[in-house]
């Protein structure tokens, strides 16, 4: 919740992402899914990008735990339900070890503290020059922007986060950053931003951003990411990454700072074995990322390589408010694998950006009203039919579903429900005050709706208050008849209804 | 400028509903081996560990000791490399690549990451190895540092067979004390398939990983 007041007031917008991300608010989503949901381009790439690492999650999962797979989930899900549960213990545990292997543990309340410690190391140390690697925490809290403020050239590492950066984009998915991008939009980035000639070859471009990191990683002498995992044990920090990027970021530059949100949390190794063997199958379908790293401290003496300083900066920019909510706090348990976005149906339509923040899909759904201002992201919650298949992806059991439900029902419980909301349910209520009241009702309902269907089936648009529904999604139309004239014809004779009746009184 | 240590942890603790630190350290939830294991140690491990990290995409070349030098000598060859990094302490391997005309840089003499851009290719063992997935393990000690491993294309490692181990839960069956600054599992070369899912090796770190597994057996 602080982050939405200290973000937008104090970062300088600078980049078109940042309105994309920090939209003003309250916000409403439907103007962006409206042009998602249009845009064929954009729904055929999310749709390869998405169902390819669904399917692939789904057989990479099964072959390696078989049937203890929901097993391994709960496992999973206990873990950090349990680390959550004493978050407090794990914490400060977590804090002695690290400052034993020689890390400087700094503590933020808010995105805006976060960034000012940040600031504030960088400054004492005399850095000029930033590389980072992708941390969905420094997206929270605008990081960038803020060293870039303070005239830090920051570069992102990332390849996804490095072409949205240079095209002044934002991310619209948390493992995957720049699946609404294509091949033609990078190449034409390229030419304008880095003043390259370049053909739209992926290959090429990669190896392009590939020659200009170098330069950038021998320049730069700080280095920034968030964690993965921290491990309370040893004070270990965990960064996983395909791209080697996160290594390279924190290896080069002589000043690691890294940005962690307190939920990262697990209590020994033994428990991030359990978690590295669902992230990477969750996320892309990989038995594990390419690069792990375990970072316990700065560089020891004897060492070659590796920063002089490592320092960690714990976040919670409202997380312990979701800490103190035990209904909510299951949603704590995330470690960002994107499954779920990749699953709902509804992501898949919409797209990232239509979320109108750093976390998207079914878990931003949850978490944006929690972490920014639930009534500033009312629709969020409402964005989902809940079906059900995050639930089914999420490694750790995180009952997304329910989760949402509790948050609608807290807005209704705290807003007002409008009048013509009101005249709904009471005109609702009134039809079910009796049989003929409901098969009226029915009746009256089904001849209107297929009046105003079109030839394909579905009712496009109608009056309101159905208006607010077929403005943004269609409506199938209804059977000819009802199930009840259905059943009254084909089976509901007299004598078999008696029969059906007897048989039950005999089985008795 | 920063909440110090006891308000923050304060917060975390009103959160919870508690007021003092709990006094009884919590017995964290067991890792269940029946469900999280995936690879036990009386497995085939080499066999195991090969097959895996080939289908990371890295090249798996079998040797012994005794025609270890040769067969790095020939992947280097195969490869066109002229110049490495090489954090290996073995002899014989840096005749063999003097006799080759391959200019090798003795990681003890240059230890710096200007070394590990330049070259064409760098040179390690391993700390440990992975049959579960066919990772290898390597950790940030002064005779090997992280960017080598890193910053070369060409990543090529000298694995034991006794090395390989089974599972990620015997990795870490025991906490190391004091850990190493930096422990990786490299799990295949460097990749990305950011523009339009379209793969590609050699992002930041080595386009090809080449594994000499050394098994006698
Ligand atoms: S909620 Fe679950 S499925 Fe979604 S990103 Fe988090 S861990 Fe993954």
């Amino acid at each position: 919740m602080a982050e939405a007041d200290t973000h937008p007031s104090s970062a300088p917008l600078t980049h078109e992402g940042h309105a994309i991300l920090f939209p003003p608010l309250p916000y409403d989503m439907h103007e962006r899914a409206d042009a998602a949901v249009k845009d064929t381009a954009l729904l055929s790439a999310i749709e390869s990008a998405t169902m390819g690492k669904y399917e692939g999650r789904k057989q990479m999962c099964a072959r390696a735990f078989g049937d203890d797979y929901p097993a391994m989930r709960k496992l999973a899900g206990d873990i950090k339900q349990h680390t959550l549960d004493h978050l407090d213990f794990y914490l400060e545990q977590f804090i002695e070890r690290a400052e034993a292997t020689g890390a400087q543990v700094h503590f933020a309340a808010d995105g805006a503290q976060a960034n000012a410690i940040c600031l504030e190391i960088a400054k004492r140390e005399n850095c000029r020059s930033c590389v980072k690697s992708k941390s969905m925490v420094t997206e929270e809290t605008g990081l960038v922007t803020a060293l870039e403020g303070a005239g830090i050239e920051t570069v992102e590492s990332d390849l996804g986060e490095f072409i949205i950066q240079i095209d002044h984009d934002a991310p619209s998915h948390i493992v995957t950053p720049m699946i609404h991008k294509t091949r033609r939009e990078v190449a034409a980035a390229y030419r304008r931003e880095l003043g390259v000639d370049c053909t739209e070859d992926p290959e090429e471009l990669t190896k392009i951003a590939r020659k200009h990191l170098r330069d950038i990683y021998r320049k730069a002498d700080l280095g920034v990411s968030g964690a993965n995992f921290l491990v309370a044990e040893d004070g270990a920090l965990v960064l996983c990454t395909n791209e080697g990027n996160a290594t390279f970021s924190v290896t080069a530059p002589r000043v690691h700072v890294a940005f962690v949100g307190i939920e990262k949390l697990v209590p020994t190794r033994r428990h991030l074995a359990v978690m590295l063997k669902l992230l990477a199958r969750s996320s892309t379908a990989q038995p594990i990322t390419v690069y792990t790293d375990i970072l316990t401290g700065p560089k020891r003496v004897g060492d070659a390589h590796g920063p002089e300083q490592m320092h960690i900066v714990l976040v919670d920019n409202g997380r312990s408010a979701i800490l103190a909510d035990p209904a909510l706090r299951p949603s704590l348990r995330c470690i960002r694998c994107g499954a779920c976005l990749n699953a709902c149906p509804v992501y898949r339509k919409v797209g990232g950006h239509s979320y109108g923040a750093v976390y998207s899909g079914p878990i931003g759904a949850v978490i944006t009203p929690l972490l920014r201002d639930p009534a500033g992201y009312k629709d969020l919650p409402n964005a989902s039919s809940l079906c059900g298949a995050c639930y089914q992806a999420c490694p750790v059991h995180i009952d997304l579903p329910t989760l949402l439900i509790e948050l609608r029902k807290r807005l209704v419980e705290q807003g007002k429900p409008k009048r013509i909301e009101r005249l709904m349910y009471r005109a609702y209520a009134a039809s079910l005050k009796s049989p003929w009241r409901y098969k009226l009702s029915q009746w009256l309902g089904r001849k209107w709706l297929r009046m105003t269907a079109d030839r394909d089936g579905f009712v496009h648009r109608t009056l309101p208050p159905g208006r607010a529904w077929t403005d943004h999604r269609d409506l199938p139309a209804p059977a000819k008849q009802s199930f009840h004239q259905w059943w009254r014809k084909e089976k509901g004779t007299k004598a078999q209804r008696h029969e059906g009746k007897s048989e039950i009184r005999n089985q008795k | 400028m920063s909440s110090n240590k006891a308000q923050f942890l304060d917060s975390i603790r009103q959160a919870l509903g508690r007021t003092q630190p709990t006094s009884t350290a919590p017995v964290p939830t067991p890792v269940d081996e029946s469900i999280a294991r995936l690879a036990r140690p009386e497995d085939d491990l080499p066999a195991l560990f090969a097959e895996r990290a080939a289908k990371l995409g890295m090249e798996v070349k079998h040797t012994t000791h005794d025609r270890l030098a040769k067969a790095l000598v020939d992947e280097l060859e195969q490869s066109g490399v002229r110049s490495v990094v090489s954090a290996l302490d073995n002899p014989a391997m840096a005749g063999a690549l003097c006799n080759a005309g391959i200019e090798a840089l003795d990681w003890r003499v240059d230890r710096s990451m200007a070394a590990c851009y330049a070259a064409d290719a760098g040179l390690t063992g391993a700390a440990a190895a992975l049959a579960e997935t066919g990772s290898l393990v390597l950790q940030s000690t002064p005779a090997v540092g992280r960017g080598l491993p890193l910053a070369p294309p060409l990543h090529v490692v000298v694995v034991e067979a006794g090395q390989i181990l089974a599972d990620m839960l015997d990795l870490w069956s025991q906490p190391v004390q004091p850990p190493p600054a930096w422990q990786g599992l490299i799990s295949g070369p460097s990749k990305t398939s950011d523009i339009e899912g379209v793969l590609i090796q050699g992002v930041h770190g080595p386009e090809r990983v080449v594994i000499l597994l050394v098994d006698d057996a």
